[in-house]
Order: structure tokens, then C-alpha cells, then sequence
């Protein structure tokens, strides 16, 4: 096994690079007003931190080309339920999206 | 220090590791197919009732959120230290490293059952139970419907590493991971990372915006 | 089949893994991939023929338009059980489990699966998901069909959790033995067998590992939503407190759409098998059935979709899954173009299999070409919900799987068990499956298309004549399957000892003995050559592979 990316050093590098980008994400969510925007920052800085514990943590730096495929191919199995799915609910416009609150539901305020 | 044994169908102990390890991974790859189920229904639902899921995460119980990713942040490091020592045939240090790594699971699960208590205390509850005065709609039902389905598989996968942990614990004390073979021990803290990995979205999307 | 038995015997004279170990404890705590593969393939006919009597009960029902043996609850749960034990306790594990059990190591020149204990528990996995699903459908039954279909599921007054936490439990199983045949491919080849020379079965049955391990926990996830909402009121999916139905299609399709491919694509490797074997020619083409393979196992997720047009799902999402479920239709052409062009100018042998193959052909190209039809949006919406899409699946379903299930059973028969089967009773019963499955269920085509229902207990009238002829042929079908499998059954006792290569095939599971000895090949052979390459005679491929 390659020691370059298991070494301590780089254990504890990946560990700090992890709590400065949980950080900024915090500061991007509640510091910075920019609504909308927040959410597809904290993810790619969700998708970053993921990388870093896979790439080193997990040792996927490391790993052979087929396990680097597997992965590869659930994610975008993953990707592909998700946007087809958000896709359907995002273009049904003529139905709607829920029916009215009956009068079981009063606590409801929508 | 016991002899690795090597299964019949293998002809050398470094074939054995590595398809250990690829089925290992297979059966990672398998978890996040599990989980995508529940990241595909919150995003539909997110799409459906936005605002209402944006006042969820804003009302949500942030600080034992955020204490939770850096105790598993914290704990898929020693997972890590755990192998670094394995690797290096230090017996003691890897066995020390794994009873941190459980006891930090357990601290998480103590936090999130504290903060399930405070879920409950405040009405935002799942389904039927849900009576959160804050956020009287469907979308805030939704929202925290999800959210108790979402984490609380997430921490029954937690429990799980917790006992897995644990047992290779004992078994890295009594000298079963050594430099030469250790691909069990490995396996373990694959898992253990991918519950982690799973935690830094469950918290994105659940705590942070 | 009296060809003589090849001179030269197995090298070592090992004991069969039949005899190696005896006792009922040395098979129910065995290890062995190829005595697992038996103890799964008994258990999973067991299955067929128990959801074959409740097919033969539904049918025996629509007799008459109304009441004839059974009443109209009865009816609805019978067809759930019908459903439920057909796909997920027969179609899902019968190939893969049985046959790529036994065959997968001996394809690869390897000694076992990769994870032999996980293979022994991938089986009790299974007889303990079969045993929760019946104990409840004893218990109570449930009455939502096989696809547990929200919000009714989570409304029904039948008790749906036993049931979801049994196919649960069945998909764990799926996933153990998915996870240990993709460890196994990649890791256990025999020197010099690579991605270009592997037994196209094995391909067959890699894509189908791929697709368990992969859309498997997502239905687990569906049905764990649906029997927490049944149990808890959770209203994951009920609109009354804003949840979405169409949501759990959505997740629902997305393995059961991909789950047809679970039991068509090992009985395309069944195919491909037999039909070089009995032509005596190499395979047309290897890349193009590779490829293909490969191609459906990936283009099957995109297409859940066309399940739902009705559903009240997006336009857009529709004509995206309407377009790639096209893409399907093109792989499978690719596909039955191999296998015809296998046969051309091949020395044609016919023996019991190749029928069955004649049969699926026909088969699997006019369930093929009405699925085409189905998956067009403007006529889809016609036939949603009647008897033209039972009809459509049912070709592809019995009329594909069950027929390869069939045919591989009678192909690989005399490596299993070492023994051969009387032919004319096999040919017989091939003949018989075709006609008694044309009769069922092409009748069901035009019933579907005249606007009778699936899932109905009672119909107009008018309709009666078509369901007469079809539970004739119903009958006939389960006639024929009992002949062939009487047939197996009398040779495992009374039949011909077989000789290694009875069919005198090049694939590598016929240069072991039968049946094999406990590690398959005394010593690891060498398998750089295509198992479909017919230019080398049988001493010379045994020769090549260091095993004879």
C-alpha cells in the first residue's frame, strides 16, 4: 500500500481541511444573505467534504480501478432517481400538488 | 498473534484481501442505493413545498446537528488512525483508537436521542404526532417527517458500526490485525466512513439550508 | 442422448460433490457453491410450482363471469400472492441463484464463489423471507397485487407489513448473492480468461448481480415507507396530508423496472449457451451480446418510467421515459440477431433445450414488440391496466424466463446430477409448454385489447369464450411443466449415467466431470481460449485448459 495518502500527516490534514469547509459552509448559510444560492454552495461543499473522506479516510486514492468505477456508477444511479424523479414533480404544472386541507386538518394553516 | 487464515477458494492471502475489500465496496455501493431512496423523496418534497422545507431547516435543532458531524468527522479520523496503526503492527494503539472511535459513536447517538427528546417536547414530531405550532402545514409535516426517517435510519446504521466497532476492538487487542493482514479491520472503517459521508448531507440538507 | 461417453474421465477420480459428504447436516451446512445452487434451485421450483397453483386457482376462477370457486376477496388476495410469489420467491432468484450458483465458479476455472458463507446465507436469508412473506399472507393476506401501489397500501384493511418486511428480507438475500457473483467475476478468473473470453452466461449473470445490488435497497426502501406508513399513519405517500403517490412509483419502478431485466437478462445467458452448443458454431457475434448485456443492465434504469404514464406524472418525464425505453427494443434486437445468426449454417442438433429455445424466440420477440408498443405513450394509455400489459409481461415473464428456466434445466441437467433424462418426453413437454402458454395467454392479448381489466374478479359475458380458451391453456401450461419436471425427477433416479460433455460443447463447464468433483478442476486450469470456439475438437480444448 501506498503510504503517501495513509500517512499521518495526511490524516490530519484531511481532518482539518474537513472542519474548515463545515466552517465556511456555516458562515455561507446564516452570515452571507444570499437566499437561493446557499443551499448549491452547502452542497458542493457537502460534495467536497464527501471527497476528501472517501479520497483519504476511505482510501479510494488507493483503491483499483474497478472499485472507482463501482462507486462512480452509484452515484450517478443515484443522480439519475433524483433528477428524474425532482424533474417530474418540477413540470407537472397542470395538477395540483396537494389537495385542499380537509376539515380533519384544521391545525393546518395552508 | 493468531495465523490469518486463508479461505479454500484462494490461492494467496493478498487475492483474499482484495476481493475482500471489492466486496466490501460492492456492498457500500448497495448502502447509498438505500439511501438514495430517502434523498430522492426529500428532494421531490423539498421541490414541492420549498418555502416550508426552508423554514424546517431554519427551525431545526442546528447545534446538536453540528456537534454530531464533528464528533463523526472526529471518529472517522480515529477509524483511520485505527488502520495507520494496524498497518504498523501496533497492536495496542489501533485497539485504543477503535474504543475512541465507538465511544464517539455512542456520544452521537446520546446527542441525537437527546435532541429526538427536544423534537418531541416541541411538537415536531412525524406524521400524525406532528403538532409543531411554529410551522402548522403540510410542508412542515413533510419536512419533519423526513427528517426523523432520514436520521433515524442513519443512526440505526450508526448502531450497527457501534457493535462492529466494538467487536474489532477486542479483536485488534488480542493482535488479530496485523501489518500482513488486516483487510478486515479495513472493511469496518469503510463502513464506518460511509456513515460519516452519509451524515455531511443528512446535516447539509437537514440543518444547514 | 446416447452419444458414447468421452474416453477420457476426469483426471483425478475425486468424489462428486454429491458424494464427497453425506447426510442431511453436510448439505444444509455446506459451503459448496455447487450443492447451494442445488438447495436453492429445489427451493425455487418448490416456489414455482406454489405460485403455479394459484395461477391455475385465478384462472380456474374466470371461468365463469362471476363466482365459480372462490369469492371475490379471496380472489384479490390470491392474486397478490400469485404476483408476489411468482416475482420475488421464483423469477427474481431462479437463474442467478440456482444455475449462476453452480455454473459462475466452474465458468471462471475457480474452486468456489467468492464469499462461500455469505452464499450459505444469502439461502437461509431466503427461506426465512419466504417463510415471513407466506406466514403473513396465511395470516391475513393482503389484497394491494404485487406492487403494494400507495395510498391504497397504506389504506387497506389487510395487513400489508408481514408481507414488506418478507420481501425485504428476499432482497437482502438478493444483494448477499449479487454482491458475492460481482466479487467473483472480478476477482476469481482462471489465468488467462479476461473481460473478451468470459462465458457469455457469466456476462449475463455479472449485468443481473449488478442490477440486485443496485436497485435492490431502493425497493427495500419503498416497501419499508410503505409498511411504516400502513403500520404508523406516517402518510409518506397519502395525499391526505400532503404526500405524493406517484412518489413511491416513482421509487417503486425504479428496481421493479430494472427487476424485469433480473429475470430476462440470466435467461438471455441461458440462450446463449445452449443455442452454440446445439448449432455447433461459434457465437455470431461476442462484443455485440456483451455488449448488449451490459447495455441493458444500464439503459433498464432509465425506463421506470413508462410504468406511469397514468400516473399523473409529468409530460416531460413521460416522453424522456418513453424515448429511452426504445433504446431496450434496440439491445434486444441486437441480441436475437446473435442467436439467429448463431443457428445459420450451424450443424443443428435438436435436442430437448433447442426447443425450448424455439419456443422463447418466438416468445420473447412478440413480448418484446408489444412492449414497444406498451411503452408509446398515446397507446399505452389505452391499454394501461388490462389484459394486453398481463399478456405482454406474461410473454416476457413465462414465456422468456420460464421457458430459459426450463431449458437451462434440461441443458444442464446431466452436469448436475450426472445423469441423462429420456429425450422424447422431453421434446414432448417443450412442445406441450409452447402451445399450453400460446393458448393462455394470446387469447389475453385480445381481451386486453377489447378493455377487459387486469386484476378483475368478474366480466361481461361477451368476454367468456377468450377466458375459457385461456384457462385451458392454463391448464395444459401446468400439465406440460409437471410432465417436465416428471421427467427430471425419474432420471435423477433411473437415468443414463452422462458422460462429462454430453452435448459435446465447448463451454468450460462441460471439462469437469459429472457431476463435478467438490473443488471443480483437480488443478487451476488455463482458459485463454473462447468456450464457443468449434475449430478445436474436445481433446484439444481439454488439452489447452491443463485439464486433461
Amino acid at each position: 500500500m501506498s503510504v503517501k495518502t495513509a500517512s499521518l500527516g495526511s490524516y490530519l490534514l484531511a481532518y482539518l481541511a474537513l472542519l474548515l469547509m463545515a466552517g465556511v459552509a456555516i458562515v455561507f448559510a446564516r452570515a452571507v444573505p444570499w437566499p437561493r444560492w446557499d443551499l448549491v454552495i452547502d452542497l458542493a461543499l457537502a460534495t467536497a467534504m464527501a471527497g476528501v473522506v472517501l479520497w483519504f479516510f476511505m482510501h479510494l486514492a488507493e483503491a483499483s480501478f474497478q472499485i472507482r468505477l463501482g462507486l462512480g456508477v452509484a452515484v450517478s444511479l443515484l443522480l439519475t432517481l433524483l433528477l428524474l424523479t425532482v424533474a417530474d414533480v418540477a413540470t407537472r404544472h397542470e395538477q395540483p400538488m396537494a389537495p385542499r386541507p380537509g376539515p380533519g386538518f384544521g391545525f393546518y394553516r395552508r | 498473534m493468531s495465523e490469518p487464515a486463508l479461505g479454500e477458494q484462494f490461492h494467496d492471502l493478498e487475492r483474499q484481501a482484495a476481493t475482500l475489500r471489492f466486496g466490501m465496496w460492492i456492498f457500500l455501493v448497495s448502502e447509498i442505493l438505500l439511501f438514495a431512496a430517502l434523498f430522492t423523496l426529500y428532494a421531490a418534497y423539498r421541490t414541492m413545498f420549498s418555502e416550508d422545507f426552508r423554514e424546517g431547516v431554519l427551525h431545526n435543532t442546528f447545534a446538536y446537528g453540528t456537534a454530531n458531524l464533528f464528533i463523526l468527522l472526529t471518529s472517522s479520523l480515529t477509524a483511520s488512525l485505527a488502520l495507520y496503526g494496524a498497518r504498523r503492527d501496533r497492536r495496542r494503539w489501533t485497539g485504543l483508537m477503535l474504543v475512541a472511535t465507538a465511544a464517539l459513536g455512542l456520544a452521537f447517538i446520546a446527542v441525537k436521542l437527546t435532541e429526538y427528546g427536544k423534537h418531541v417536547e416541541e411538537g415536531s414530531t412525524p406524521g400524525p404526532w406532528y403538532h409543531y405550532a411554529e410551522l402548522p402545514t403540510f410542508g412542515g409535516n413533510r419536512f419533519f417527517t423526513m427528517y426523523w426517517g432520514m436520521t433515524g435510519f442513519h443512526v440505526l446504521h450508526l448502531a450497527a458500526g457501534v457493535l462492529v466497532v466494538s467487536w474489532m476492538a477486542v479483536r485488534a487487542f488480542k493482535g488479530h490485525y496485523t501489518a500482513r493482514y488486516h483487510v478486515k479491520l479495513e472493511m469496518g472503517t469503510l463502513y464506518w466512513s460511509l456513515v460519516d459521508l452519509m451524515w455531511i448531507f443528512l446535516w447539509t440538507i437537514l440543518y444547514l439550508s | 442422448m446416447t452419444a458414447p461417453a468421452e474416453a477420457v474421465p476426469a483426471p483425478l477420480e475425486a468424489p462428486s460433490y454429491l458424494q464427497v459428504e453425506s447426510g442431511l447436516w453436510s448439505w444444509l451446512n455446506t459451503r459448496d457453491h455447487k450443492r447451494i445452487g442445488v438447495m436453492f434451485l429445489a427451493t425455487v421450483t418448490g416456489m414455482f410450482l406454489i405460485g403455479g397453483c394459484f395461477a391455475l386457482a385465478l384462472r380456474t376462477e374466470l371461468l365463469t363471469p362471476n363466482r365459480t370457486i372462490m369469492d371475490a376477496t379471496t380472489y384479490d388476495r390470491m392474486f397478490t400472492l400469485h404476483g408476489v410469489t411468482m416475482v420475488w420467491l421464483f423469477l427474481v432468484p431462479s437463474i442467478p441463484t440456482s444455475f449462476g450458483n453452480f455454473l459462475l465458479p466452474i465458468q471462471l476455472g475457480a474452486r468456489d464463489l467468492a464469499f462461500p458463507k455469505l452464499n450459505l446465507m444469502s439461502f437461509y436469508t431466503f427461506v426465512l423471507g419466504a417463510a415471513i412473506t407466506f406466514g403473513g399472507m396465511i395470516a391475513g393476506g393482503t389484497d394491494t397485487g404485487w406492487t403494494f401501489y400507495a395510498p391504497y397500501a397504506d389504506a387497506t384493511p389487510t395487513d400489508v407489513v408481514p408481507v414488506v418486511i418478507g420481501i425485504f428480507t428476499l432482497g437482502m438475500s438478493s444483494i448477499f448473492s449479487g454482491v458475492n457473483f460481482i466479487a467473483t467475476t472480478h476477482l476469481m478468473r482462471a489465468r488467462g480468461l479476461g473481460w473478451s473470453n468470459l462465458p457469455l452466461f457469466v456476462w449475463t449473470i455479472y449485468g443481473t448481480s449488478v442490477i440486485m445490488v443496485l436497485a435492490t435497497p431502493v425497493l427495500g426502501m419503498a416497501l419499508a415507507l410503505v409498511g411504516l406508513d400502513h403500520a404508523l399513519h406516517l402518510g409518506i405517500f397519502n395525499p391526505a396530508v400532503g404526500g405524493d403517490p406517484v412518489l413511491f412509483q416513482h421509487i417503486f419502478w425504479f428496481y421493479s423496472h430494472p427487476a424485469v431485466y433480473i429475470m430476462i437478462l440470466p435467461a438471455m445467458g441461458v440462450v446463449i449457451e445452449v443455442v452454440p452448443t446445439f448449432a455447433h458454431r461459434r457465437v455470431s457475434s461476442y462484443v455485440a451480446v456483451a455488449v448488449s448485456t451490459v447495455g441493458i443492465a444500464f439503459v433498464g434504469f432509465l425506463t421506470w418510467g413508462h410504468h406511469m404514464f397514468v400516473s399523473g406524472m409529468s409530460t416531460f418525464d413521460a416522453g424522456v421515459f418513453g424515448i429511452m425505453s426504445m433504446f431496450v427494443a434496440i439491445f434486444s434486437a441486437i441480441k436475437v440477431f446473435t442467436w439467429v445468426g448463431t443457428l445459420y449454417r450451424g450443424h443443428i442438433q435438436v435436442r430437448t433445450p433447442l426447443v425450448y429455445f424455439f419456443g422463447f424466440l418466438f416468445l420473447f420477440v412478440f413480448g418484446g414488440m408489444t412492449g414497444v408498443a406498451l411503452a408509446t405513450q398515446a397507446l399505452d394509455v389505452h391499454w394501461t391496466d388490462t389484459y394486453f400489459v398481463v399478456a405482454h409481461f406474461h410473454f416476457i415473464m413465462v414465456g422468456g424466463s420460464v421457458t430459459a428456466f426450463l431449458a437451462a434445466l434440461h441443458y444442464w441437467f446431466p452436469k448436475m446430477f450426472g445423469r441423462l433424462y429420456d429425450e422424447r418426453v422431453g421434446m414432448l413437454s417443450a412442445t406441450a409448454v409452447f402451445i399450453g402458454f400460446v393458448l393462455t395467454f394470446l387469447t389475453q392479448f385480445l381481451l386486453g385489447n377489447m378493455g377487459m381489466p387486469r386484476r378483475y374478479y368478474s366480466y361481461p359475458p361477451r368476454f367468456q369464450f377468450l377466458h375459457v380458451l385461456s384457462t385451458g391453456g392454463a391448464w395444459l401450461l401446468g400439465g406440460a411443466v409437471l410432465l417436465a419436471l416428471g421427467n427430471l425427477l425419474v432420471a435423477l433416479r433411473w437415468g443414463e449415467k452422462a458422460p462429462p460433455n454430453p452435448w459435446h460443447s465447448r463451454g468450460f463447464e462441460w471439462l469437469v466431470s459429472s457431476p463435478p468433483p467438490k473443488h471443480n478442476f483437480s488443478t487451476t486450469p488455463r482458459l485463454d481460449f473462447s468456450p464457443y470456439d468449434y475449430s478445436m475438437t474436445e481433446e484439444e480444448a481439454r488439452e489447452r485448459a491443463g485439464v486433461g
